[in-house]
């Protein structure tokens, strides 16, 4: 092979999966960016945080770390729906029973069992495990369930598979509540103090930056590990069950080992993220199983992008930061409840309707659109407050990077300027006039961010078509002539 | 598909009995599908099964792969093993595979991995290149390796019939069944499919097709095979049946002179 | 073919016969077993005793017969358009709250509209009226102004007589609304102009006729209003959502899904704004199914009292049912169903209108989601008046259809049956096993015939 052309290979793979790259780099680094403490911070980006998190737009660092540490573990979920629905075709609607399981057999075994007499000798007189090794005994235990399930599987098939599987996670919170087990389940209340993986006694309080570190580098590796079986041969099995399982089986496929294979990843890793949540959140409860958890995952996965392991983990990040940080401030659940599940399903049918595939597969203008949307949002919203200016009496090089950045941003959304007006009025009315609410100046940031992202998006969007159209119309050029445009 | 194997084929067993159909029946709550059929399949024959709709063809393709399990009767493999009732990956292992009446090929998939599929059960720890390098040579030999980036999705209808056909010699069959090959071709698409069956099987591969077209498939098959309302009626080559009175009156009508 | 070929449907009697044998004996051991045995503090009684049979066989009957309800819509969907709609939770909330606010704004509840007030308010109570102008011009665009009259007349015939006798104006109001909806659905389903304006001005003489004779006709038209509203609701979102995902479970499934918790969180946003979940007040209110019975109505038969509500409730379920399958087995609109739910491709052949028929079947489904609605809305237990109270049903309708078989209707009533006998017989012995073991026995019949018990099975081609 040429070596001009190995290097051109791999620059083109780079460039396919920059995005990712680049998202991977600042998670890395974000605690350093953030300026937690304890670490090493990049004087540069410190600056830089310290101006936005004066205007408030992300609030304080270790609130922001927790979202993402939450983020991180709602990736790995999606990611886990994905390779058994995505990639085998196994539609499954309680993947909940998975998350649910994990929190309880995660509390059992880190806060341990009384050992029987006989074997004290061996194993001391109560039997636990850390709970990092917890972790990853309640996911083997959750792959057991799942060689269970995916026995009734082989059996049942397509949307009667959703079904049973939406309905066999009530069974077992059902069961979970029974007073006879109350003393292996807790009843109705669960247990509380979940040990995790920092603190094994089980406080409330984690440490948030240490939590975080260990979210991430869980989700890097078990979303690594689950691309790398995607991308395999036994992804290519996967696919190929989905897309047609009486071919494959015609073609000497093991049908029934396979779809429990998939059942057995998916679920192990499902385990994992539900251990973690029980750790994250510190108690083990019965509303694990709800179906509005099987169904926030699918969302996730259905927004990223069904069929790619990445779109599970991008839908989790957008929606979580979504719903957690700029809906849950700027409407609190005290005046209005359900908005954040008003947002879900919006945005799930505005996605499906628009961009069947999620964000991760959706076509380059659309992908330019929601990049240009975003920028206008975070210019506009943020360049009009007046102590952002405050900046320019201490001169430093973080000041003069974010406020040239600022400036050609600013530069390069002047034409939306029209949609800055409307969505001001409508932002105005919508906020105030109608619903009366009396919201803090951060939170207000936030509203009007949300409608200029919702006013940008589209614009961005349909401005370049209508420019196209003015162009014909005013000079008589087809501006793509020669050029190959599949629409 | 190596050569080894064709010409173990042809100088070991020439003519021996490949498959043996015995009182093969298949019921339906009441309806005879397939009613007590007896045939047997020669190693490196070339077979048609004609018959009306409904005449329990496919029914009798899904029994011999597994798909269906007969109500009573046997398959005897090589002539000491009873397959009936195995299930269709293992049939497939065996060495009897099939292709579906309508296209159904891995959709999303381009067409190099869809002849990757049948390589993976049974070459576990081969490394990815030589998978690849196998796949490649399936696409090859049905004139589809300039298009193995295509998604099957974009391709035509005569390229995924012959995508099919690739998939299933992929899995390097004994006996391969073919339901409906020449169903919705134009007739330059038909004569690649043929020329590509007929390669086949002087190969030294069984095969036996299902087809409609009596014009292409008598001209292509040694023997042909009737079945009417689930019965066997008529075996024999393409001349005996174009005579016999009682296919003509099933199935052929008063055109059968035209097949001659 | 005999008025039973027709009622029973002939594939149900072909079947294997053990599944008929097996729910044969189900049945007659359900019915049998509360007269049999009782439940004490001191355990079980065996002794035989008339009266808590009775009670027990009722209430199993009627939550039967409203799970059939339910699950009659899910699987007349899946049967004709194929299409799994998570979203019969989400109207069943549409139908309940259109109740209730019809109710509201007629000051049937006097004391709830004081502490609502301003501008959604006054929307919410110029929308009906803005409604009816609205209907009023598109009607005149469909019709020739000789039957526009006539169609005119119904609506200005029932309401100014409601309010002449009664003296309510929004009541008036609604009354002239469901006729002018009647005369409308009428058009939607192609009826003959001659037949619609009949019907209609059948509905206007009666409506005060009957109010006259002591029959609650307002009552009677809200209803007609809510289920017809739900089912527009249906149609709409089914015609604007999921026209580009049809042929697609699960998109499908997540987009009706994602539908569902639009409607849920709608009611919740809109209708509510400053209360948040405080929705204490709907249990005090002495309303029951639609203001005929007092809440703690009872009613003696052979000497065993009953609740009136759940008498009434099971009384409209099986008018229902009987009125779906006329209109399956005996209407041109009923035919075409059949037709589309045999070949989608051949029935568009012959001319019948694919988009219209599957737009129609979600609107009847959903419509009785809405129905059954508003039956439910007035009992004790369940639902609950909150915005959530959709899931719990779609999972009983999920559980019912699947056992049934997906598309059978006969098979989706019968499996009602049995899940809600299990369900009230288990919750006669131990209430805390009332959702498991109806479950249990689902998941049970799947593992043993993956396609229920009436289903279809699919054949490889």
């Amino acid at each position: 092979m040429d070596w001009y052309e190995f290097f051109e290979d791999i620059w083109d793979e780079i460039k396919d999966r920059g995005y990712y790259i680049s998202g991977i780099a600042l998670l890395i680094f974000l605690p350093s960016i953030l300026g937690a403490s304890d670490t090493p911070s990049i004087p540069i980006l410190t600056d830089i945080y310290a101006i936005v998190g004066n205007i408030g737009l992300f609030g304080s660092t270790n609130f922001f770390l927790i979202i993402l540490s939450l983020c991180a573990i709602w990736g790995i979920f999606a990611a886990s729906w994905d390779i058994l629905s995505g990639y085998t075709g196994q539609i499954s609607f309680g993947h909940a029973i998975f998350f649910g399981l994990a929190a309880y057999v995660g509390y059992w075994t880190s806060t341990g069992f009384q050992v029987d007499p006989l074997l004290v000798g061996l194993l001391g007189t109560r039997f636990s495990l850390a709970p990092a090794v917890a972790l990853i005994f309640s996911g083997f235990i959750c792959a057991l369930l799942a060689v269970c399930i995916g026995i009734l599987a082989l059996r049942v098939k397509g949307p009667y598979l959703a079904l049973v599987t939406l309905v066999i996670p009530l069974i077992v919170a059902s069961l979970f509540k029974l007073e006879i087990f109350y003393t292996l389940t807790g009843g109705d209340h669960g247990f509380p103090n979940v040990p995790d993986v920092l603190t094994p006694t089980g406080i409330l309080d984690i440490d948030t930056l240490n939590f975080y570190i260990f979210s991430i580098s869980v989700l890097l590796v078990s979303v690594g590990i689950m691309m790398l079986i995607a991308y395999s041969r036994y992804g290519l099995v996967f696919q190929s069950i989905r897309e047609d399982e009486d071919a494959a089986e015609s073609l000497g496929i093991n049908l029934a080992f396979y779809k429990i294979l998939a059942f057995a990843i998916s679920a192990f890793f499902a385990g994992i993220a539900g251990g973690m949540y029980a750790q994250y959140r510190s108690i083990a409860v019965p509303s694990f199983f709800d179906t509005s958890f099987s169904f926030s995952v699918i969302i996730m996965a259905v927004i990223g992008g069904i069929g790619s392991i990445s779109g599970g983990v991008v839908g989790a990040f957008l929606l979580t930061i979504l719903i957690e940080i700029l809906l849950g401030d700027i409407f609190p659940s005290s005046v209005l409840e359900g908005v954040d599940i008003l947002a879900f399903g919006l945005l799930l049918v505005i996605t499906l309707r628009y961009m069947p595939y999620g964000v991760a597969r959706a076509k380059s203008d659309q992908k330019k659109a929601i990049v240009f949307g975003l920028l206008f949002a975070l210019s506009w919203a943020i360049i009009p407050i007046s102590n952002f200016f405050e900046f320019l009496s201490s001169i430093s090089i973080g000041n003069i990077i974010l406020f040239l950045a600022m400036v050609l941003i600013t530069i390069l959304t002047l034409p939306a300027i029209p949609v800055f007006f409307v969505s001001e009025i409508v932002g105005l009315f919508v906020l105030e006039g109608l619903m009366g609410l009396s919201l803090s100046p951060k939170a207000l940031i936030k509203a009007k961010f949300l409608i200029y992202c919702i006013a940008g998006i589209p614009f961005a969007y349909y401005l370049p078509k209508v420019f196209k159209i003015l162009r014909l119309r005013f000079w008589g050029v087809w501006p793509s002539v020669g050029r190959y445009e599949p629409e | 598909m190596t050569t080894t194997f064709s010409e173990k084929q042809v100088s070991n067993s020439q003519r021996s009995v490949l498959i043996e159909v015995q009182n093969l029946s298949k019921h339906f709550e009441g309806l005879k599908a397939v009613d007590d059929v007896n045939f047997k399949i020669k190693a490196g024959e070339l077979i048609g099964i004609i018959g009306p709709n409904g005449a329990g063809k496919t029914t009798l393709f899904n029994l011999l792969t597994g798909f269906l399990k007969p109500t009573k009767g046997k398959l005897i493999l090589d002539e000491k093993k009873n397959i009936a009732g195995l299930s269709p990956h293992k049939i497939a292992k065996l060495g009897i595979t099939r292709t579906f009446q309508l296209v159904r090929p891995f959709k999303l998939l381009n067409a190099l991995e869809n002849t990757t599929v049948p390589h993976i059960p049974k070459s576990k720890l081969t490394r990815s290149s030589t998978l690849k390098n196998k796949a490649t040579w399936s696409l090859i030999t049905v004139d589809l390796a300039e298009k193995k980036n295509y998604p099957a999705f974009i391709l035509p209808h005569g390229d995924l019939k012959r995508l099919d056909f690739a998939r299933a010699m992929a899995v390097q069959p004994r006996m391969l069944l073919l339901d409906e090959p020449f169903a919705g071709l134009s007739v330059e698409e038909a004569f690649r499919v043929e020329r590509v069956i007929r390669e086949a099987n002087e190969k030294g591969m069984t095969i036996v097709i299902v087809e409609h077209k009596l014009k292409i498939l008598m001209r292509l098959v040694e023997r042909v095979i009737v079945l009417h309302q689930g019965k066997l009626i008529g075996e024999g080559t393409p001349k005996e049946i174009a005579n016999n009175d009682e296919v003509i009156t099933a199935y052929l009508g008063t055109e059968a002179k035209d097949y001659e | 073919m005999s008025f039973l070929d027709k009622v029973i449907p002939p594939d149900l009697l072909q079947k294997e016969k053990w599944i008929i044998l097996g729910l044969t004996i189900f049945f007659s051991l359900c019915v049998i077993f509360p007269f049999i045995v009782q439940i004490s503090d001191s355990g079980l009684n065996f002794n035989l005793r008339l009266d808590s049979g009775i009670k027990v066989n009722i209430f199993a009957i009627q939550t039967g017969a409203l799970y059939a309800l339910l699950a009659i819509g899910f699987s007349l969907i899946y049967g004709v358009a194929k299409q799994l709609k998570l979203s019969l939770g989400g109207y069943f909330v549409i139908g309940a709250y259109c109740q209730f606010f019809l109710l509201e704004t007629m000051e049937i509840v006097p004391e709830i509209r004081t502490d609502i007030d301003g501008l959604m308010f006054l929307g919410l109570v110029l929308l009906p009226i803005l409604l009816i102008i609205v209907l009023l011009v598109f009607t005149f665009t469909l019709f020739s102004f000789r039957d526009y009259l006539l169609i005119l007349v119904a609506p200005v015939i029932s309401g100014g007589s409601i309010i002449l006798i009664d003296g309510n104006l929004v009541a008036g109001f609604y009354v002239g609304l469901a006729a002018i909806i009647i005369s409308l659905t009428g058009w939607y389903l192609e009826l003959p102009k001659r037949e619609i304006a009949l019907g209609s001005f059948i509905y206007a003489l009666s409506m005060p006729v009957l109010y006259i004779l002591g029959f609650p006709s307002i009552y009677f038209s809200l209803m007609i209003l809510s289920v017809v509203f739900t089912a527009c609701v249906a149609m709409i979102s089914d015609r604007y959502l999921l026209d580009t995902v049809r042929h697609s479970h699960i998109s499908v499934m997540i987009v009706t899904f994602a539908l569902a918790l639009i409607l849920q969180s709608i009611v919740q946003v809109v209708y509510f704004p400053q209360n948040g979940n405080n929705f204490t007040r709907f249990q005090s209110i002495d309303w029951s199914f639609p203001g005929i019975v007092p809440k703690t109505g009872i009613t003696v038969i052979f000497g065993v009292s009953i609740p009136t509500i759940r008498l009434i409730s099971l009384i409209f379920s099986v008018i229902a049912v009987v009125l779906l399958y006329i209109f399956i087995y005996y209407t041109k609109f009923g035919i075409a169903l059949r037709a589309v739910s045999q070949d989608e491709e051949a029935a568009a052949l012959v001319g019948i209108n694919i988009r219209k028929t599957t737009a129609l079947v979600s609107g009847v489904g959903m419509g009785l989601a809405g129905f059954a609605a508003v039956l439910t809305s007035s009992f004790s237990a369940r639902p609950l008046w909150n915005p959530f109270m959709g899931w719990p049903v779609l999972i009983w309708a999920i559980a019912v259809v699947t056992l049934g078989g997906m598309g059978s209707l006969g098979g989706s009533i019968i499996a009602a049956f049995v899940i809600g006998y299990s369900e009230i017989l288990v919750s006669t012995i131990d209430p805390s096993y009332s959702v498991a073991i109806p479950f249990l026995i689902v998941i049970l019949v799947m593992i043993m015939k993956p396609e229920g018990l009436f289903g279809e099975k699919k054949e490889v081609e």
